[in-house]
């Protein structure tokens, strides 16, 4: 894994793709294959809640931001680009 | 003595009030090393890096006991407790005359005075309460229950036990990790796939996986910086 300095270029899509991998243990050819519109949550057997909760906190490490309790919603986890949206929206703010 | 591997023993250790499921492994008149296990479910899915991590230190001449905290583990009711978790660490570092300490994530939350210390991947007592409320937060929306951390902390408040990755979590527990933290000042640290420590590891963080990967090169690598911190 790299820094935070080396990753600020990294696009949200890299870097999400790259925590769901790196928490999750995704063989890098199915983390390659996520779209947009693939469904997360209750799709991906390796993503129970508490990986949910992993991946939120890899996030804050690696972005070194503060995800509030009431952006914590199931819609964040249903597809992938769900989650992308929300971590290029922080990523700006 | 198990015959599963030289210098393995499964025992019960005797600490203060509390008798422990303990496993020592290594070899007699190497340097005296507790671990102390991470909290909850993190233990459970930690459980095998630090089995590898202690049959490397067998190799590298330190003996290590991991014990059980009680009310987790094989101890048959859950019924965890912050207090007894960081006498029952006293406890047993006096018992078997430990040279030094090995916590992982949350165990730094209970690393005995006196004792030299190295933290691996250290994590606050709120911080793991969050990822727990947090991990309901994401089962209730997957059960259709659906819940706010906001909800889920009035529950607590009001005296419920929650479940919590299948451990109770009620408002006291929550009260005492909230007041936990780490003291890292006079500790060794060792951070994964971060900068915010004495030394730097790269690997998987398997106390997030629900599948914990093969980590045996991180288990070793963690087994050196042990073995040369103690002297080894």
């Amino acid at each position: 894994m790299a820094s935070k300095a080396a990753e600020a270029g990294v696009s949200a899509d890299g870097m999400v793709r790259a925590v769901l991998r790196d928490v999750l243990a995704l063989p890098p050819a199915r983390a390659a294959a996520l779209k947009p519109e693939s469904p997360l949550f209750g799709a991906l057997p390796e993503l129970d809640s508490m990986a949910v909760a992993g991946v939120l906190t890899e996030l804050e490490d690696r972005l070194g931001i503060i995800i509030d309790d009431d952006e914590v919603t199931a819609g964040l986890f249903e597809t992938f680009g769900a989650l992308t949206r929300f971590v290029a929206e922080k990523r700006g703010a | 003595m198990t015959a599963s591997a030289p210098g393995f023993e499964q025992l019960v250790l005797e600490a203060g009030a509390e008798r422990l499921p303990c496993v020592r492994r290594g070899p007699d008149g190497g340097a005296r090393l507790l671990i102390i296990q991470p909290l909850l479910e993190e233990m459970n899915r930690t459980r095998r890096l630090l089995a590898q991590t202690g049959a490397a230190l067998a190799t590298l001449g330190v003996v290590s006991w991991l014990p059980d905290w009680p009310g987790t583990g094989d101890h048959a009711e859950p019924d965890f407790s912050v207090t007894r978790a960081r006498a029952a660490a006293a406890d047993a570092a006096r018992a078997i005359g430990a040279d030094g300490v090995l916590a992982v994530r949350g165990g730094a939350l209970f690393v005995p005075e006196g004792v030299p210390a190295l933290l691996f991947a250290p994590a606050e007592g709120a911080a793991i309460l969050r990822d727990l409320l947090r991990a309901r937060v994401a089962a209730d929306a997957a059960s259709g229950a659906g819940s706010t951390m906001a909800q889920l902390e009035a529950r607590l408040t009001a005296g419920e036990a929650l479940d919590l990755a299948g451990y109770p979590m009620t408002a006291a527990l929550a009260d005492a990790l909230r007041a936990a933290t780490v003291l890292r000042s006079g500790a060794r640290v060792v951070a994964l796939n971060a900068d915010d420590g004495d030394v730097r590891l790269d690997g998987p963080p398997v106390w997030r996986q629900s599948e914990p990967e093969a980590a045996g090169a991180l288990a070793a690598a963690l087994a050196c910086e042990v073995a040369a911190w103690l002297g080894r």
